[in-house]
């Protein structure tokens, strides 16, 4: 099994008046960000545009990190300057290449199905997807400004469970 | 059903004639690839029912495990495309790609009651005719009858989905994959009486690296296609102008040459004094009618033909450069040197690197396609790859499923919009 990768999408919703790449881009440069065409990068995480809706009010990012998995504090960081210009921000993770049994079991989910389980963590709902035949994890959950702080939760009762499960196996 | 629910149930597929592309908009940047064939089982034979084999056709990565003796493979294994194309009465063709897309739908769909079918944006080659669009829609009706997988489809043409993808609407888009290549100027819409089909892709330069590892003693390898795909991928070279490049292997053997090794097996590929010839690969996928290449002619490796597939022609040895330049110059005049400005190279068949140490000597894509047309004359030329240029087109289905509005109807005459189902 190759190495385990995690992918990030970052779907940033405006409040009643359209966003855009630019307004964010401009926020992310003006907080350190360096603005390279539709990417912005900093330390070891790289974010790219992917598309904007037709009315403007929500667009969608890509993000990856150099290290593996973003660290909690830089990606607190992140998410705390993209809902300074966004109202909630809807976050994807993509696990692949892990062994998917296993972190389904983990997780008190069954291996054998396309499952979906909702999760209550730090008061936010949390959705665990598992795709045994692409050996693909998801978990999705929503983020705004009052509520940043079910990031932690998440990443230390979610994300470990599922890294480190991953990190045994190898 | 809201434009909410849309967003996050978008669908890409990606019909490449080698290479069948798919996955949710929820998995990231990379989506799952399998191989464009299905395997017809023997399910009356005593074997399959002794071991439960209960389907017809097996698609996917369980495929290999069910391949039987070589002479029951050349008659059960069918690979539904040729360039892009499925015959129109071809019914095992058709039955596999079905198989296909309904394995690809399968894997992803959620067992959750929240799921009311995906929003598919599948993508088939620009020259793809019309009927095609039709049995595809058929195929998605079809796969609703046990639940709702599909709760909308829409078909986009690959070169728009890279330039989708991009967000260029002035544009050409050279998508070169497996089995052919197709050089698309658009401009908002693809310019479909410009577009220049190319009957070869990476599957050609498999060929000649097939030769090339005869010649330097690895002739039983050269039968493998698949080790013949990984050996091209990791010795391949294009070369910025093929002689100075040999001349300089000549001159620098050390540099050039390079042991592999296959991963799992006990396998090394070292092509020694004949290293040269790894610059050969990458220049044929360009330039098939360099003099070079004769010598492989003549001792009978296939030259890509010209072949008209339903109304398209197919030429096989015009170079990439003259490949553009024949499409925009079908173009007004006005367009012209827009779309030189902006080529977008996507499609696996661009992913060329420069190792260390040969940095001038060895290009990539861009950089190869930007020196063929200055040679042609062509002035003031933007080129890129497409960055993964093997996923573009599938990320061009995902961000377009994305932008088109849940309510925008499919419609015929101008071929865009949903389709619905449910």
């Amino acid at each position: 099994m190759d190495k385990p990768v995690s992918d990030i999408k970052l779907s940033c919703r405006f409040y009643q008046e359209p966003g855009g790449w630019e307004r964010v881009s401009l926020n992310l440069s003006s907080n350190g960000w360096i603005k390279i065409d539709r990417r912005v990068v900093k330390d070891e995480l790289e974010i790219e545009y992917t598309v904007e809706s037709i009315d403007g009010l929500e667009i969608i990012l890509s993000l990856k990190s150099r290290v593996g998995f973003p660290n909690l504090e830089t990606f607190k960081k992140l998410l705390e300057c993209l809902l300074t210009d966004c109202w909630y921000i809807d976050i994807y993770y993509c696990f692949r290449n892990i062994n998917v049994e296993s972190v389904a079991k983990e997780l008190g989910l069954h291996f054998n199905s396309n499952e979906v389980k909702r999760l209550k963590l730090g008061g936010s709902e949390i959705l665990v997807e598992t795709y045994p035949a692409a050996g693909r994890i998801i978990v999705s959950h929503r983020v705004g400004l009052r509520d940043i702080d079910c990031i932690e939760k998440i990443y230390s009762k979610l994300f470990r469970k599922i890294l480190i499960n991953e990190v045994s196996q190898h | 059903m809201s434009e909410e629910y849309k967003r996050s149930h978008v669908f890409g597929i990606d019909y490449g004639t080698s290479d069948f592309k798919y996955g949710p908009i929820t998995i990231g940047e990379i989506p799952e690839v399998t191989e464009n064939r299905g395997y017809f089982t023997e399910k009356n034979s005593i074997m399959s029912k002794v071991m439960g084999v209960g389907k017809d056709i097996v698609v996917g990565k369980e495929l290999p495990l069910f391949l039987e003796s070589r002479e029951d493979v050349a008659e059960r294994l069918v690979y539904p495309m040729r360039n892009g194309i499925v015959e129109r009465n071809d019914v095992k063709a058709w039955q596999v790609t079905r198989e296909l897309t309904s394995y690809a739908l399968e894997n992803f769909a959620p067992s959750d009651p929240d799921f009311r079918g995906f929003y598919v944006v599948a993508s088939l080659a620009v020259v793809a005719p019309r009927y095609m669009y039709e049995q595809l829609f058929d195929i998605f009706g079809e796969l609703n009858t046990e639940r709702t997988l599909v709760r909308a489809a829409t078909i986009i043409p690959q070169p728009l989905a890279v330039a989708i993808a991009h967000k260029i609407p002035t544009c050409v888009v050279v998508e070169s994959g497996h089995g052919n290549t197709q050089v698309c100027p658009i401009s908002m819409y693809p310019i479909r009486n410009a577009v220049l089909a190319l009957n070869r892709g990476g599957g050609a330069a498999n060929v000649l690296t097939s030769e090339i590892l005869k010649d330097t003693g690895y002739g039983d390898l050269a039968k493998e296609e698949k080790l013949v795909r990984r050996v091209k991928e990791q010795i391949g070279l294009l070369p910025r102008r093929l002689e100075e490049a040999v001349d300089f292997a000549r001159r620098n053997p050390d540099k050039v040459k390079r042991e592999i090794r296959i991963e799992g097996t006990r396998i090394k590929i070292d092509l020694g004094d004949e290293s040269w010839t790894r610059f050969l690969i990458g220049e044929y996928v360009f330039n098939p009618g360099h003099e070079v290449f004769q010598s492989y002619f003549k001792r009978g490796m296939p030259r890509p033909s010209d072949v008209k597939i339903g109304d398209t022609y197919f030429y096989g040895m015009t170079d990439m450069a003259e490949a553009i330049i024949q499409a925009v110059e079908k173009c007004s005049i006005e367009l012209q040197p827009h779309l030189f400005s902006k080529i977008i190279l996507s499609g696996g068949n661009f992913n060329w690197n420069t190792p260390r140490g040969l940095e001038g000597v060895a290009v990539s894509s861009d950089e190869k396609i930007k020196i063929m047309l200055k040679e042609k004359g062509i002035e003031n030329i933007q080129a890129t790859v497409a960055r993964e240029p093997t996923y573009s087109v599938w990320r061009g289905c995902i961000v377009y499923g994305y932008a088109v509005p849940y309510d925008f109807k499919w419609r015929w005459e101008r071929m865009e919009g949903w389709l619905n189902y449910a």
